[in-house]
């Protein structure tokens, strides 16, 4: 059985994901060099952290590598991937998790990493968790040099009131 | 078992870093609650109070009740510019977590549309769904600004969550 409402988690994390780096890819250079103290570190490197960290959930979860590494199209350091190379992970990434969860995901599997054992179930809690953390960074920073995210018909941000709009699950009275 | 399981651990690790992070900032002096951080929501205190204020106007929209504290008559609604003491904030945040997990227990409709109080409609899933991204996007908040204060706050992820519980072991 599929969780609809994990489900929903996954899609507005991938859904928030790709919104922000497409906001951030508009962004000159030295902007995504901003940071804020108390936050992760500078734009560029969150993202690139938020999108790394997920490939490392998806690997414990399924022993596989992201598709653009094993393709040899990608390099599996982090750091140093385009924008646009940032956004083909994120989305790969969201479809990948959408698998796992949808077919068969036995969430009591016990998995074990480097660190110890981790019940599967942590593992793709901690994946919605992660980038709702280190987006509220990203927000910090522009919000800090005086950058508002340019939203559509959206209330309160990359929230899931604004994805819910998007998939016509919000709507007027 | 199903994916369920993994909803449960996410609701249970909100109302653990949510009690948590409360716990810390109950040690904090006046002073230091009333800290902020440009780009943040707001204060310390004024964030942690909407945190679980939000929280109440979500299981509102999912259950139509209010808070047991309000019910009973013990405090008072949330909204307005006033701040709710961290130990109250304390019992609203242990009680918004256990009518949570109530909720998705009893045959919850993810799929039923439901009026929020702005009027607008909303999916029951997807007001779970912010339910929980709500909580992590606040926190990180209170983290920003008490890193920026030179403060170290609490490890609040799920991994920790998980070590707590015994569901994440670390190497002997």
């Amino acid at each position: 059985m599929t969780d609809e409402t994990l489900l929903r988690l996954v899609r507005h994390n991938t859904w928030a994901n790709l919104r922000m780096l497409e906001l951030c890819g508009a962004l000159p250079r030295e902007q995504l060099a901003w940071t804020t103290p108390g936050t992760y570190g500078t734009i560029n490197r969150t993202l690139h952290h938020i999108v790394a960290a997920e490939q490392g959930y998806l690997h414990a979860l399924s022993g596989e590598l992201p598709p653009i590494e094993v393709e040899g199209r990608g390099k599996p350091l982090e750091g140093g991937w385009s924008m646009s190379e940032l956004t083909e992970r994120a989305t790969s990434n969201g479809r990948r998790m959408e698998r796992l969860v949808s077919g068969g995901f036995d969430p009591l599997r016990v998995i074990v990493r480097d660190d110890g054992r981790v019940l599967a179930a942590i593992i793709a809690a901690q994946y919605v968790h992660h980038g709702s953390d280190h987006r509220a960074h990203i927000g910090t920073i522009l919000g800090a040099h005086g950058v508002e995210i340019p939203l559509d018909a959206n209330e309160d941000g990359l929230d899931l009131w604004g994805y819910g709009n998007t998939t016509g699950e919000n709507g007027s009275a | 078992m199903s994916a369920d399981d993994t909803l449960l651990h996410a609701v249970r690790h909100n109302t653990w870093a949510n009690l948590e992070l409360l716990a810390f900032c109950a040690k904090l002096s006046a002073e230091q609650l009333a800290w902020t951080s440009a780009g943040t929501y707001g204060t310390l205190h004024r964030t942690l109070h909407h945190t679980i204020g939000a929280e109440h106007s979500y299981l509102f929209g999912l259950t139509g009740e209010l808070p047991p504290i309000e019910v009973e008559g013990r405090g008072k609604s949330m909204a307005g510019d006033w701040v709710a003491p961290i130990d109250e904030l304390i019992e609203r945040a242990r009680s918004n977590g256990e009518r949570l997990e109530r909720v998705l227990a009893a045959g919850f409709d993810p799929a039923r549309r439901i009026k929020r109080p702005s009027g607008a409609i909303a999916a029951a899933g997807i007001i779970a769904a912010q339910y929980l991204h709500h909580g992590s996007d606040h926190r990180a908040h209170v983290g920003t600004i008490l890193g920026a204060n030179g403060v170290e706050g609490p490890d609040l992820d799920v991994w920790t969550y998980g070590r707590t519980i015994g569901e994440v072991i670390p190497p002997p």
